[in-house]
């Protein structure tokens, strides 16, 4: 079953077009990364679908539903939850209360003690988060940041989790430690996630299939597997050369 | 165009009749001399508001200071007794007049200070305190302003003819006219250009050579040189001055008039000040409403005509300009084939245009830029790539002064460029343009050419504000190159059209030709391809070899590594704020370390 | 040593009134990057509304207070529907503050054209008596200023650390896009603000009538203050505010008494400009570094 997809989609920001037609689907339990460098488009596709952006033309459906025209705080209302480029955990304040608010629409239907627990639970997962609980979350470190946004995005028991460059900015063996825990997720199958990352190899390990994001429009699609050892996976990057 | 002229004159003689034609002097004095007054106020205002783009809700304050100075300067002990006016030298009008402007002028020279460094709410807030300031002492300070009782004033007489009455109108009207004209000009000079270049990026500008104090500080003393002009006529208009006039209440009104006439508008701020006076005599029966219409009329004006009345004028007058503007691009490409571009007379003999050593910066924890080592060779282009984050922009913003490194040194042709602030360097040869956008997107494209260009022009202010012949020839041969560097990105169709109705691509090679026209010897593209089209990229590669082949280094920060292979005669690579690569496109892309960082690693990647 | 306690006092309680009205900047901008520059307007509503209902027609001081608050409500609402929301939307970023003293502007005039152009006497409902303590007299008045105002701030400050709302309203200050990847409805936020901030520039309208008098132009002196108040304390800060009404209060009040009545305003306008000069976000505000 689709849990996401997104037909022709065309994102405009102010004059440039950033996305010239993009059409993707995500399955039930699926892992899917779409990959590629720098301003091929990977962050506007993500923005557009939590609806942080609009789409000039095209649709994105969740379950079947088009969700395009619905504001992002409703999006999120309808089970996604999405991980910020750049993390954007709030700075001032507590772990904990990132958590909590990670938590928001639950929080606001009356589901405190659950969310409490449920906390708990990620706690369990970043021990470091729980050492740390009351620290401000802007003094954490890079990748402690992105453990918080992760775990942020889990306590809202999303069904499709999106996941924008966690990589960035991290040291490798922080990399490392972020895309084990997200193979764990996956693993764990009750998420469907979408991954958008630009270390094409990393994410082409954990993805079931993944897409090729160039200049606003995919170049190339296969399952992790066919791409990671297809060299059009590097021209897509360091550009075709003379060699 | 000497009719055109003709008919300008006329129509300035015009309101010297009236006197002649309304036999009341209501009218004469109380509406249309105030009128007059409250639109050069309004002009001045407009200044700060309009090009500089700061609120001022103080400017009360600046007429306060006008209008007392001459005030104390021109009364009598006679007509205020129990006062202290015999403590004051007894001055015609038109000597204490300038005393006013100038004192006034020293006050916007203090208030340009705060203006540096603070915008929006906090620089209003500023203003609103001078302006509280200036009235607490003249209401207070007895001594010098007689206090609540305010200052009586004999009728105004001018080498002994009584210009009191309707006859004020002589006397102040060519005042209004000097100070329209020399708004005009200084508006549509290079200074002008420079203000507004300010408001829209403070970044841009400063890249184009234009210190923002310099320029802030400037507006200031002018504007507020002006409105102490406006309220040394101001205290002649009743021949009495107390301080209630010059309430919190009197500048906010003024913004209103601003805003509703319409902003960088002559006609806009007559306007403007028309309805502020005759308003409530027009609707006299209404009068108490009055604030209330003016309040709701500001609403829509912002939310719906933000151009104001004159936005009306205006759209009228664009139907006439698209005729007058082919004639002008005709006679401009016809001088623009005379010019010669990089026409270098500081040609550098140094082989190294760039030199970076050890350069480091921080930002708390985090070292954006790691003990850098880097040389652009004269006359080449340097690729500077790496992934999200590895500190490309930091390295141009250390390059252009914007940061200050916490380590490192940085010489452009062998000359240490440490310490030298952003419009400096700009002035010894860098220019760059930006990955978002900065263009002044108000100003035509040809105008903000001819922001690049701020370097070479030498008029002084006064040649400015009064056009003389010297910044009149000056202006013209600048048009002229300026247009010839819009035919070098290929843009002269577009001269005359302003910035922000530019295409994507369009803005993208006028911010190159922008940047060139400033006469760099080293320029910094900075992601010049982003969301553009294959076609558009062609274009940009043609016209980067062109730039090289013309002797200027280039430093080219891109993502699209198609281009970076095309035009690179040497690639850098970062990762992490360090080096990890360099050498030729060729070695780049098979480079390990650098497909590494670009693509990650995988244990079946590099069998 | 007595009269200096008076004065003391009677400085405090102006300089939490002024706290008050800066509260209420503080508690948009954070949210919004903007505020109601007619704010001092609003609280000249409270009173006005106040001494109709209280005064005038004799109605209970409670009812009272909860009419005032739904006039606070009312005119927040209407804020910003026709002057906050079109100036975000639009390009501008000078268009909130003048339409926001358009809005002002309106109110005022409104209030002198339909009620009055004087100004009315307001007496405490706890009496003009000074109550002594140890041969100081102070007005109960005052004392109910300080109580109050310390309240509605320290209220409104654990409301936005100790509850959910409330740590929304903080997130969104902090980021409009991540809070509304949260689930958190920014507009709803920033609307609720606005309320919040409008209804307590409304009570601070009550609390200042027994001291001043009521009349259509309380509003405009005071609302400017709070301006300097809000910015020395830096306008994103919640608790600033304080500092900034005693240095603002205090240094009017001995002004006053020491100089001159008619310069007690210039002191805090001069504070006000030096701090920013030297802290250009104010004593507890926060530098932020522009990326280019």
């Amino acid at each position: 079953m689709k849990v996401l997809e997104i037909k022709d989609l065309v994102v405009n920001y102010g004059k440039v077009t950033a996305l010239k037609g993009i059409s993707l689907d995500v399955h039930e339990g699926e892992l899917v990364a779409v990959i590629g460098s720098n301003g091929a488009g990977k962050t506007t596709t993500m923005n557009t679908i939590s609806g942080l952006l609009s789409a000039a033309s095209g649709d994105v459906l969740l379950h079947g539903k088009s969700i395009s025209k619905i504001p992002a705080h409703a999006v999120a209302a309808l089970g996604i939850s999405h991980v910020p480029e750049g993390r954007k955990v709030f700075a001032s304040m507590s772990v904990k209360d990132n958590l909590l608010l990670g938590a928001y629409l639950r929080v606001r239907k009356g589901e405190k003690k659950q969310v409490m627990s449920d906390i708990d639970h990620i706690y369990t997962i970043f021990p470091r988060l729980k050492e740390r609980q009351n620290q401000q979350s802007g003094t954490l470190s890079g990748g402690e940041q992105q453990m918080l946004a992760l775990g942020r995005a889990l306590v809202s028991k999303p069904k499709l989790l999106l996941l924008d460059e966690p990589s960035m900015g991290l040291a490798p063996v922080i990399i490392d430690e972020v895309f084990k825990l997200i193979e764990s997720i996956k693993q764990r199958g009750d998420m469907t996630i979408f991954l958008v990352e630009q270390l094409a190899y990393r994410a082409l390990e954990v993805a079931n299939r993944a897409y090729v994001v160039e200049q606003g429009r995919i170049s190339l699609t296969g399952t992790g597997k066919e791409l990671i050892t297809n060299p059009d996976v590097r021209k897509a990057y360091l550009g075709a050369g003379k060699s | 165009m000497k009719t055109k002229k003709i008919i300008y004159g006329i129509l300035l003689l015009i309101p010297l009749c009236l006197p002649q034609v309304i036999d009341n002097q209501y009218y004469i004095q109380g509406v249309f001399c105030r009128i007059i007054i409250y639109a050069m106020l309004v002009a001045s205002l407009d200044l700060i508001v309009g090009y500089i783009g700061d609120v001022s809700i103080g400017h009360a304050g600046f007429f306060a200071i006008g209008a007392y100075t001459v005030g104390i300067l021109t009364a009598t002990q006679d007509l205020n007794s129990d006062s202290t006016m015999s403590w004051f030298p007894h001055l015609s009008f038109f000597s204490a007049l300038p005393i006013g402007i100038l004192l006034t002028a020293i006050a916007g020279f203090v208030l340009g200070f705060p203006a540096l460094r603070l915008s929006g709410p906090y620089l209003a807030v500023v203003t609103i305190a001078y302006g509280m300031l200036i009235y607490t002492f003249i209401n207070e300070q007895e001594a010098f302003t007689n206090g609540t009782k305010g200052i009586s004033l004999e009728p105004l007489q001018v080498f002994g003819i009584k210009c009191s009455g309707s006859n004020f109108l002589y006397v102040v009207y060519p005042f209004l006219v000097l100070v329209m004209f020399v708004v005009r000009n200084l508006t549509k000079s290079y200074w002008g250009r420079a203000f507004e270049a300010i408001k829209y990026s403070e970044v841009a500008a400063s890249m184009c050579g234009i210190s923002k104090s310099y320029y802030k500080i400037w507006a200031f003393v002018i504007s507020a040189g002006i409105a102490g002009l406006a309220g040394g006529f101001f205290s002649q208009l009743d021949a009495y001055v107390a301080p209630n006039t010059f309430s919190y209440n009197f500048s906010v009104e003024f913004l209103i008039a601003l805003i509703v006439g319409g902003v960088q508008s002559i006609l806009g701020n007559i306007l403007g000040a028309s309805v502020m006076v005759i308003f409530p005599d027009l609707f006299s029966n209404f009068n108490d409403y009055r604030l209330i219409i003016f309040g709701l009329s500001l609403l829509m004006v912002l939310f719906f005509m933000p151009k104001g009345l004159a936005g009306f004028v205006n759209l009228v007058k664009k139907r006439f300009a698209t005729k007058q503007d082919s004639h002008h691009a005709e006679a401009l490409s016809k001088k623009a084939a005379e010019v010669v571009l990089f026409d270098y007379t500081n040609a550098k003999e140094n082989h190294t245009a760039v030199q970076i050593t050890d350069l480091t910066m921080r930002f708390g924890g985090l070292v954006a830029v790691n003990e850098l080592n880097m040389s652009i060779k004269k006359g080449t282009v340097h690729g500077l790539i790496g992934p999200n984050g590895s500190g490309k922009s930091t390295t141009v913003n250390l390059l252009t002064g914007i940061y200050a490194p916490a380590g490192g040194a940085v010489s452009l042709f062998g000359q240490s460029i440490a310490g030298q602030s952003t419009y400096k360097r700009a002035k010894l040869g860098i220019a760059r343009t930006f990955q978002n956008l900065q263009l002044f997107s108000d100003m035509t494209a040809l105008q903000n050419v001819m922001v690049g260009m701020h370097n070479s022009f030498q008029a002084n202010l006064a040649a400015v504000c009064f056009n003389l012949p010297n910044a009149q020839r000056e202006e013209k041969r600048a048009e002229a190159r300026a247009f010839a560097w819009l035919q070098f990105v290929g843009l002269q169709e577009s001269a005359f059209t302003e910035a922000k109705n530019l295409s994507y691509g369009q803005a993208r090679l006028l911010e190159i030709a922008r940047a060139l026209a400033s006469n760099p010897a080293l320029l910094l593209l900075d992601e010049p391809a982003a969301g553009l089209t294959a076609g558009e990229i062609e274009k940009i590669n043609v016209l980067i070899r062109k730039i090289k082949d013309s002797g200027v280094s280039v430093l080219l920060i891109e993502h699209h590594m198609d281009m970076v292979m095309a035009v690179s005669d040497e690639v850098t690579v970062l990762d992490f704020g360090k080096k990890i690569a360099e050498g030729t496109p060729a070695q780049i892309q098979n480079n390990p370390a650098v497909i590494t960082a670009y693509l990650g690693t995988h244990e079946t990647s590099f069998h | 040593m007595e009269q200096f306690i008076q004065l003391l006092i009677g400085g405090i309680a102006q300089g939490m009134i002024y706290a008050l009205v800066a509260f209420g900047y503080n508690i948009t901008f954070s949210t919004s990057r903007s505020f109601n520059f007619s704010h001092g307007n609003f609280l000249m509503l409270g009173g006005v509304v106040g001494l109709i209902l209280y005064i005038n027609n004799q109605i209970p001081f409670l009812a009272m207070v909860l009419a005032v608050v739904l006039v606070g409500l009312l005119m927040g609402l209407i804020l910003y529907k026709t002057s906050i929301e079109p100036s975000l939307k639009s390009k501008s970023n000078y268009a909130w503050i003048l339409a926001t003293l358009a809005f002002g502007i309106i109110l005022k005039n409104m209030v002198e054209v339909f009620w009055s152009t004087d100004d009315f006497r307001f007496d405490s409902p706890l009496g003009n008596a000074p109550i002594r303590v140890m041969d100081v007299g102070v007005l109960p008045q005052e004392i109910l200023i300080i109580v109050v105002a310390l309240c509605i701030v320290v209220a409104v400050e654990s409301f936005k650390k100790y509850t959910i709302f409330g740590k929304a309203i903080v997130a969104v200050s902090e980021d409009k896009n991540t809070a509304s990847l949260m689930g958190i409805n920014q507009q709803f936020v920033i609307l609720f603000s606005f309320l919040l901030s409008s209804v307590i520039a409304c009570l601070a309208g009550i609390l200042v009538a027994p001291i001043t008098m009521v009349g259509a132009t309380m509003g405009t002196v005071l609302g400017v203050k709070a301006y300097a108040v809000s910015i020395i304390g830096g306008l994103e800060s919640g608790y600033g505010v304080l500092l900034g009404g005693l240095i603002i209060g205090l240094s009017e009040a001995f002004t006053a008494r020491y100089i001159s009545t008619g310069y007690k305003d210039a002191p805090g306008f001069l504070i006000l400009i030096l701090v920013l000069l030297f802290l250009p976000s104010g004593i507890f505000g926060k530098t932020v570094i522009k990326k280019v």
